[in-house]
Parts: structure tokens; sequence; C-alpha cells
């Protein structure tokens, strides 16, 4: 394929015809990014962690960092916000280098890694983060808007998951940032903890403020972010809207009930471009679906209780973020 | 910066069984050690007030280098991480240290000299009491970064147990558990190497009247950038490691 450098950068992507981009990062040329990474790498050892990422966010644009563990999620976040140091590549935050804009209170993490001394009150982290910045909000307000007020007065080891998530999100909140980092912020949280989460964050985007967000749950993604980026072994493999994103990925599921399916037998039937197989449940995802169903119950009589759906986010995260070497373009 | 010192203060106090144990256990250890050796010919003071102010300033040093222990705690619980998301500079981090420290090593210090006062019945002029108190306050500063230097150098489990063998061995070799002048030659030439010795041999000579030895001062300030360095160096590293 005679791809242009960006294509390239996305290769193991099937498809890259339908590359319509939001309206949002029609802007960049004319305005600053909120985030621009470029040829961003960082190798662990023998682990490349992160392989050469080039990425513009624009300002208001909430984003969402998907991947399966070990893709580069923490560490591409734990770059952008500079605490940790690129091998290769260059972050700017609002046009500043990372430290910079940290200092001047543009931006707010939540981060895997850092934590609060259980012997603290909500009221007392939040404090002391706020005295670090130029310009915080005040203490009580940044509590409310991330709906822990009512916990503030108890000790941090005390609080339930979500409540210490909702501390975490206050002491982020504090200095009042632009762009807000938040690396799985609802992992602790039971749905209704993730519920109120969500909603605070709603009510903060709302003044048009940029969040970059990594998350497991898809769902999240899926109702949450404007955009979506992919990420698998250190790259983007996919960066658009959800809707982008799923139609990039062709096709339909074919889900069967199949007892003793062999898998490589499967995988050879004309149309299917990938096979799952757990149990007796087999699931095919397929580029022509209607072929691949034709040689389905031509070839194994036995399927039974077959289901012919079409793609879900989670299907093709599962695609893309599994899709073997051979597969791609 | 005043208010993580505060809650560095506040979060101090608030951890009971630290500051008793932090606090008791040198009162305790004098009470001991000064039975042991209590019957040893007095070297130009009388043993009580001698072995007062060496155990003071072994209540300094380990309540000093106890507050690497907190930082283990703390990196434990990703706290540093957290503060380096601030434009928290390392200098005021190192800062807030030594004064949690300084408010440790306070309580340490005074309860050794009440100790001494009432049941070793040593009588001092008041500003002797002062001086006592000043002298290792100041002398523990050392002390403090090197309980913060092991914190943040070693793994969290091997903090406590390093700490201890940091304090025992530059009180052991300062020569505050035995007299400088009842050691051998060398140990005594390593004890003047020594902060530790310094910080009681200066609170000697200035209740003694005699004017502060210059090289107790100069080892003592060695000490301090010494370790202020490398603290620095630690504290930047974390910052730059994943």
């Amino acid at each position: 394929m005679s791809g242009h450098a960006r294509d390239i950068c996305h290769g193991s992507f099937r498809d890259v015809r339908t590359r319509r981009r939001s309206p949002a990062r029609w802007m960049i040329g004319s305005m600053t990014s909120a985030i621009g990474l470029s040829g961003l790498r960082k190798t662990f050892g023998q682990v490349h962690a992160v392989d050469g990422i080039d990425l513009e966010i624009a300002p208001g644009e909430v984003v969402a960092l998907l991947g399966p563990n070990g893709a580069g999620k923490t560490t591409t976040m734990e770059m952008m916000l500079g605490l940790t140091t690129p091998d290769a590549g260059e972050v700017r935050l609002f046009g500043r280098p990372p430290a910079r804009a940290m200092a001047e209170g543009l931006v707010g993490a939540m981060l895997q890694s850092g934590g609060f001394l259980r012997e603290m009150t909500g009221r007392e982290i939040v404090q002391v983060m706020a005295a670090q910045f130029p310009r915080p909000l005040k203490v009580e307000e940044a509590l409310t808007r991330a709906g822990v007020a009512e916990h503030a007065k108890l000790r941090y080891g005390g609080l339930s998951g979500g409540q210490q998530q909702r501390v975490r999100f206050a002491a982020a909140l504090v200095c009042d940032p632009d762009l807000l980092v938040l690396d799985e912020p609802t992992v602790a949280m039971d749905v209704r903890g993730r519920h109120e989460f969500w909603a605070a964050m709603r009510a903060y985007t709302e003044g048009g403020k940029t969040v970059v967000f990594a998350t497991h749950y898809l769902a999240e993604a899926q109702d949450f972010a404007d955009r979506v980026v992919l990420l698998r072994r250190g790259r983007i493999i996919a960066d658009g809207s959800v809707a982008e994103i799923t139609s990039r990925v062709a096709g339909r599921t074919i889900a069967a009930v199949l007892p003793g399916a062999d898998p490589v037998r499967l995988r050879g039937l004309p149309g299917v471009d990938l096979v799952e197989v757990r149990e007796d449940l087999v699931t095919m995802h397929c580029l022509d679906s209607d072929r691949a169903l034709r040689a389905l119950l031509r070839d194994f009589p036995a399927a039974r209780d077959v289901v012919v759906s079409a793609m879900t986010l989670e299907d093709a995260f599962v695609a893309l973020t599994t899709s073997t070497d051979k597969e791609q373009v | 910066m005043g208010t993580l010192i505060g809650t560095e203060v506040k979060l101090l106090l608030r951890s009971g069984e630290f500051l008793v144990v932090a606090v008791l256990f040198p009162a305790v250890f004098f009470l001991v050690m000064s039975e042991v050796f209590g019957t040893m010919p007095p070297a130009g003071f009388d043993m009580s007030t001698y072995m007062m102010i060496s155990m003071a300033a072994f209540g300094a040093v380990c309540g000093a280098v106890n507050v690497g222990q907190r930082v283990a705690q703390e990196k434990q619980a990703g706290w540093n991480r957290q503060l380096r998301l601030t434009p928290l500079p390392g200098w005021s981090y190192v800062l807030s240290k030594v004064v949690a420290a300084m408010v440790v090593v306070l309580p340490c210090v005074a309860l050794i000299l009440l100790v001494g006062f009432l049941v070793k019945g040593v009588t001092l002029e008041p500003w002797h009491w002062l001086v006592i108190v000043l002298a290792t306050w100041v002398g523990s500063i050392p002390f403090a970064l090197l309980g913060l230097l092991i914190g943040l150098a070693a793994k969290p489990e091997a903090v406590a147990p390093l700490s201890v063998m940091a304090f025992l061995l530059l009180s052991m070799l300062g020569g505050l558990w035995m007299p400088v002048e009842i050691l051998p030659s060398v140990m005594a030439a390593l004890a003047r190497a020594l902060p530790s010795y310094w910080m009681a041999e200066s609170a000697r000579e200035l209740v003694a009247g005699r004017p502060l030895d210059l090289a107790g001062v100069a080892v003592v300030a060695v000490w301090l950038v010494v370790c202020g360095l490398v603290v620095g160096r630690l504290y930047r590293r974390d910052a730059a490691r994943a």
C-alpha cells in the first residue's frame, strides 16, 4: 500500500480510506493544541512501552485512550505530565513544556501511581494541593464539584474506593486546570460511583475544558468521549469518533454455539476475519458476514443459536487489538 | 510551602504510636545505659551529666533518622508522586521533612533531660539546659537528612532496618554509649569524624564554658552538605523515573 507517513503510523489498521476528521481537529492548524505529542518513544529494557506516538488534541476535546494492558496508555500519560522522560519525541501542553504547564496550574491529573496518605482528611489533601498552585479554586468548591464535600472531614484511609477516587478528582481539580489527565479514573468504583463520577465530569467539561482519560470500560469511552484513540503495543492503531472506529472495522459479528469447533477451520471460511472460541460459543468477526454465514451453515451443520450483529465499540476494540500481523495492511 | 509544613506537623502529631515510640525509646535507653555505665570514672564531668548529654544526643539522632520511615510510607502511598504534579520545588519538600524531624527531636531531647533531672539528679545552670537542647536540636539536622536519604533511596520494606542500623551505629561509633575516652584510639579517631560525636561534644564544651571546637562545626557542616546534596539528587532521580 502506498500510504503516506500518517497512514504508516496507523499501519496496522485495515482500512484507511475513511479517515474523516472531527471538526475540532480541523482547527488545530489555527490554534494551539491542548496536547501535542510528536514521535514519542519510551523503552523499558526490552519493552517498547511507547513506540512512536503522534497525537494532537484540541482544546475542548474529550478523548478516551483505549487499549489492552501494556498498550502504553499509562506511560503515554506519564510522559504527557513530565513524570517520565521520553527516550525520543516531544510533548507540548498548550504550547509549553509539561513542567511549565503544570507549574502554571493548567493541568490536573489523576494517576494510578499517585496516592494520598491514609491519615489525611479529604479536605487536608485538597488544601495541600491547592497551596502549591498560583490560582487555585476554593477548597470547598473543588470538593463540591467532585461530589465529595460531605466526606471531606473523614480520613482518606477510611473512605470507600469511590469516595477516594472523588477526593483524588477534587485534588486534580483544585488547580482550576484547562486540561484534565485521568488514568483509569473509575477503576475502584461500583456502578453508582462511576455514574456519579461521570456526572461530575460532565459538569466540568461543559465549560470547554479538555479531558484525556484512559479506561478499561468501553462503555465509558462510548458514552463520554468525543474521540477515541486506540493504542496497541505502544502505537496508535485507530483514532476517531466512536462511530468512525466501529465503522472502520468493516463487517459484522457472527456468534454461534458449536461444540468442539476447530478455530483454524473456522478461520478458513470465506469472509471470516477473526475467530474467538470460548467453550462452545464461537464468535467470528466477518468482513463479509453473508458469505461467512452460508459457509458456516454448509460446513458446520451442528452450529446453532446463530446471531449476526453489527459491531459495537467493544467488537471493534477486540478486532483491532487482537488482529495478527498477517492481517495488517 | 507553609501549608505543607503545617500538614506535616499535624500528621506527625496524629500518628500517636510513631511519636510515642520515637520519643520514649531514647529515654528508656538512657535509663538502662546509665545504669550499665554509671560506675565508670567521670571524664572531667560528673558521670550522670556526661551520660545525660550523650543520651540527649542519642535521642536527637534517633528521632531525626526516623523521619525516613515516614518518607517510606509516603512513597508507598504515592504521595511523593502526587506532589510532583505540583510546582512544589524539591527543596521545600526536603525542608518540610527536616522541620518534621525537628518537631520529633525536641520532645525526645526534653524527655531525656527531664529524666536526667528527676531520676539522675543532674543539676545545671538554667542556660546550660538550654544550650544542650539547642546543640542537640541543631545537631540533629544532618541526621534528618540522613533519614530522608535512607527513606528515598531504599525499598520501603528496607527503610526501617536501615534506619535502626544507621542510628545505632552512629550513636555507638560516635561515643554516645561509651565515652570516647575509654575507646581504643582508632575508634576515638573515627568518632571525631561523626556528627553524632560532635553533637554531644559541642554541648559538653558549651556547658563546660569552653569555646566550640571548629573541627566539630566543620564535620557537622560536611555531613549536612553531603547528605543534603544526595537527598536533592535522589528527589530529582525519583522525579525522572517511571
